[in-house]
């Protein structure tokens, strides 16, 4: 404006100069001055034009000019916000507070409405969802289940560029995740990948929008920068943790292990300690400082000397060196210690620092000590012990001799050094109990037998024990003056025995005389009716074979109950054999029939038929049933107001012979029911009060028992004994 | 063979059976006839024939023994003689046997002659008591024909009395038990004064006790 105002007042100066004219020169000059003026006018507006164009040139470089300024000032604002946000990011100290603040912070920047960070994991490679905003569960499930192909974020990473979908419904890429993003709500979406400084992909920061998209370059700009900035944030923070957590386990490490490292610089005499160190001396690391030679204090005064010279002259000669020594906490206990240091040298071979490992091995050291104390006292056991002790492996070899087992193997001649590791029937084909040593090793049973081993005129029992390792462990007892004893204990009994079957068969004097009385009787009856009838005229030829016959019949029972008798009276030799018990049972009836009858007492039998055999002394279980039977009549005998019934049964029951003889006599008092067990116990005036005494040493010497009980209807007694039957059945 | 009903029987009980063919064998040898028993329970159980008869009895029996059997057999009114054997005979208990009544007690084994003797006798004894037991059962039938009076004028009859003491007695006439007394020696089958005193001792206190018949 200021330049057109100027001009104006160029014109108006014009007419002045004109009047000095003549009109002529008037007109030319009007002519001249109108071309001039038309010259002029144009020249104006070419200048007007310019000008007018200058102007709009001016103003649109005033406008740019505007335009840098604003953005100037924009990016001014971006870098501020930038350092804002790094600032924030530097005050989270874990990994998931930073990951939620980058995700709000890129959120906020492009003014996404979800967004989420996903992370590689550095074992399967795959992305992870680590922090997320906005998102239901359902997509979450989505982004498991999708292929990695289909994957946007995949996408990114392995195209190691951003993806950016500025609207869902239209972009085909979207295609097969419409339906998701439908349902989460989201139209547009950017994901931008993450890499560390050597250019690894870390992951991926993802954001999404409600509506359709399309972030500025600006934005998007700032995000990359952002990116950056998180990414660098991220991997410092994944190392710290894993620096953090590497401290951890070197700590717990160490502690578990007893285990403490140090270093010490061998120019400034600085030492450092691990917790573990202050742990295994017992100090507090925050009152005391280590160093040497402080640390000798807490040394063993026994041991002092020598620590402190090893130490030295390792330094000196720049050489690793191992030492085991004790110290002592300030309570007085003493630890056990065990040091291992090599030095350290810098390029020039200067030598900088002893670094070490310290282990507490007190608790090893007194396990070792305990067990090799146990190992002693076993030893000394198995040597005090009077017992031969062998042990066995799996194969049968020789593992162990105790020195009386020793002792025994030179006595019969072998090294027993030069027996272990052979096989103990091969070195001993004549050994009695192969069989048994066989079965303890493969049943995996306990077994003990007895036997006379000839070489050694001993008598030994065995206990074989399957061992842990598969062997057996094996006592051996010498029993030769134990069987002497028992050999005379049993003599002893059974001349006892026979002492009382004596007697017993004493108080059976009238009956058994009556039981040879009673065939004698009918031989002379029918030798008088021979007579009778031979000297009669008539010839009775059969009655007389007849009498004749019976007179026979009659001297053989009559022998027979003599030798029944001689049988009881005859000293027993102790042999067993094999016979049913029934027969036991029908001799004593037979002796006793009379006497039985004469106490108005009715015998019963149920002897079961198909009893097996059993393995016993014949006589003295007779002289059981005997005695139990007279006992049964003795008690019957002085209940005579009852009817008397003597009922004797066997049976057969799982792996014994039950024999059962049930009176209907006085009974027993209760508190003598054990007592009539007892030697001299008698209700009997002649008794000798040894007879059940004596019938239970009998059953018991045959592995059975014998016991009494009142009858069921209270009414006399019962009495029960059983015989083992072998085993071979 | 018909079954021909002997003049007299031998029961034998003993459950020894040699003893018992033994002794039923020397009784056959002399012409006894013999039924033998195992028990005394079987021997009750039997119904027994009507002949003189003994029992040859073994003491010690199961069950029921010999002197249990004596004692029931008597109560029973079995009146046969028993002869006890025994194998291994005691005072107390032949004591026992013979006051009871037995005819004797042998102790085996014993001398043949000595059982045959007693089994005779025993038989011998069963007779004559089977005998007197028949006349005594007949003159009970006799008595038990007189009535009242007559009952009344032969007790005082055969007391010794003459008619007119008893007629003096009864408050009646001598002639009156002139009759009666007539009417008791024709009931009666008294062939005299001497045989109705020995007719009333037989029935002895039974007479003087009985109680008239209502006939």
């Amino acid at each position: 404006m200021d330049q057109i105002d100027d001009k104006s007042l160029e014109l108006e100066r014009l007419p002045h100069s004109k009047t000095k004219l003549d009109q002529k020169a008037s007109k030319r000059a009007r002519d001249e001055l109108e071309q001039q003026v038309n010259e002029r006018t144009t020249q104006l507006s070419a200048i007007n034009t310019q000008l007018i164009n200058e102007i709009a040139e001016r103003e649109r470089a005033e406008i740019e000019l505007t335009l840098v300024k604003d953005e100037l000032a924009a990016d001014l604002k971006t870098m501020l916000r930038l350092h804002e946000l790094s600032t924030r990011l530097l005050k989270s100290t874990e990994l998931q507070p930073l990951l939620e603040e980058i995700l709000d912070a890129t959120i906020e920047l492009l003014n996404a409405d979800f967004g989420n960070v996903q992370l590689c994991n550095p074992q399967s490679k795959a992305l992870e969802i680590v922090a997320q905003r906005g998102f239901k569960p359902g997509f979450l499930d989505h982004f498991a289940d999708a292929s990695q192909e289909s994957r946007l974020c995949d996408r990114a990473m392995s195209q190691r560029a951003r993806v950016i979908i500025d609207d869902v419904e239209t972009d085909p890429h979207f295609a097969p995740h419409r339906q998701i993003a439908a349902s989460v709500g989201f139209r547009a979406v950017q994901a931008t990948p993450l890499f560390s400084r050597n250019g690894e992909p870390l992951g991926i920061l993802a954001t999404h929008f409600r509506q359709p998209h399309h972030s500025s370059e600006h934005d998007l700009r700032f995000l990359d920068l952002y990116a950056h900035l998180a990414a660098e944030f991220i991997e410092r923070k994944r190392a710290e943790e894993r620096l953090r957590r590497n401290e951890i386990y070197l700590e717990e490490g160490q502690r578990l292990s007893h285990t403490g490292s140090w270093a010490w610089n061998v120019s400034t005499g600085e030492v450092y300690w691990s917790t573990e160190m202050f742990r295994i001396f017992d100090l507090d690391p925050d009152i005391v400082k280590p160093g040497y030679p402080d640390v000798l204090q807490y040394v063993h005064g026994e041991d002092r000397v020598r620590v402190k010279k090893t130490f030295e002259d390792a330094v000196r000669e720049k050489k690793e060196y191992e030492l085991a020594y004790r110290i002592v906490w300030s309570n007085g206990t003493i630890r056990y210690i065990h040091n291992l240091a090599h030095p350290v040298f810098d390029g020039n071979g200067t030598l900088i620092e002893y670094v070490g490992t310290t282990i507490d091995t007190t608790e090893r050291i007194q396990a070792e000590e305990a067990a090799l104390k146990a190992h002693q006292q076993i030893d000394m056991i198995l040597e005090s012990i009077s017992d031969n002790f062998f042990g066995l492996d799996k194969e049968g070899r020789f593992t162990y001799f105790n020195p009386h087992a020793a002792n025994q193997m030179r006595a019969l001649g072998r090294d027993p050094d030069a027996l272990i590791g052979r096989v103990a029937w091969e070195e001993f084909p004549d050994m009695p109990n192969k069989e048994n040593v066989l079965r303890a090793l493969s049943e995996r049973v306990v077994v003990v037998d007895e036997l006379y081993y000839a070489p050694l005129e001993e008598w030994v029992e065995n206990h074989m024990y399957p061992s842990n390792d598969g062997g057996l462990v094996t006592f051996q007892r010498y029993i030769t003056e134990r069987k002497r004893t028992e050999e005379e204990l049993r003599k002893t009994q059974d001349e006892l025995a026979h002492v009382t079957r004596v007697t017993t068969l004493g108080e059976l004097t009238a009956s058994i005389a009556h039981e040879v009385n009673q065939p004698l009787g009918a031989i002379v009856t029918n030798g008088q009716a021979c007579l009778r009838l031979l000297s009669s005229n008539d010839l009775h030829i059969k009655e007389v074979r007849e009498a004749v016959e019976c007179m026979i019949a009659d001297g053989i029972r009559a022998s027979e109950v003599i030798k029944r008798i001689r049988r009881l009276l005859k000293k027993s030799k102790g042999g067993k054999s094999s016979y049913s018990i029934n027969d036991n049972i029908r001799e004593v009836l037979a002796l006793t029939a009379s006497e039985l009858t004469r106490n108005r007492i009715n015998v019963r039998t149920e002897l079961a038929d198909d009893l097996p055999c059993v393995i016993a002394d014949r006589v003295q279980i007779q002289q059981v049933v005997l005695n139990l039977v007279l006992n049964s009549k003795e008690a019957m005998s002085a209940a005579c107001w009852q009817p008397c019934e003597l009922l004797i049964s066997t049976e057969h029951a799982e792996s014994a012979i039950v024999v059962t003889i049930t009176d209907t006599g006085v009974g027993i008092a209760p508190e003598n029911r054990e007592r009539i067990f007892a030697p001299f116990f008698t209700s009997k005036e002649e008794g000798l009060g040894l007879g059940l005494s004596i019938s239970r040493t009998i059953i018991e010497s045959h592995g059975g028992r014998l016991w009494s009980k009142p009858t069921q209807n209270g009414q006399g007694t019962t009495f029960k004994f059983t015989l083992p039957l072998g085993e071979d059945r | 063979m018909i079954a021909k009903i002997p003049n007299q029987v031998v029961f034998v009980v003993d459950d020894d059976a040699s003893m018992r063919d033994a002794i039923s064998r020397l009784l056959n040898a002399v012409g006894l006839t013999v039924q033998t028993f195992a028990s005394a329970r079987a021997f009750l159980n039997r119904r027994l024939p009507d002949v003189p008869g003994c029992v040859v009895l073994d003491v010690r029996l199961p069950g029921l023994s010999g002197l249990d059997l004596q004692r029931e057999m008597v109560e029973r009114g079995i009146h046969i003689p028993v002869v006890f054997i025994t194998g291994h005979g005691d005072i107390p208990m032949s004591v026992q046997a013979m006051k009871a009544g037995a005819v004797e007690f042998l102790t085996k084994p014993f001398r043949d002659q000595d059982l045959l003797d007693a089994v005779r006798s025993g038989i011998q004894l069963d007779r004559k008591a089977r005998e007197e037991r028949a006349e005594l059962a007949e003159l009970r039938d006799c008595v038990r024909q007189l009535t009242q009076r007559e009952q009344e004028v032969m007790s005082l009859v055969v007391s010794g009395l003459l008619n007119k003491q008893i007629a003096l007695q009864l408050g009646t006439s001598e002639k009156t038990i002139k009759i009666h007394r007539g009417q008791v020696m024709r009931k009666m089958r008294a062939t005299s004064l001497a045989d109705l005193v020995r007719m009333s001792q037989k029935l002895g206190l039974a007479l003087i006790s009985h109680k008239p018949c209502k006939d």
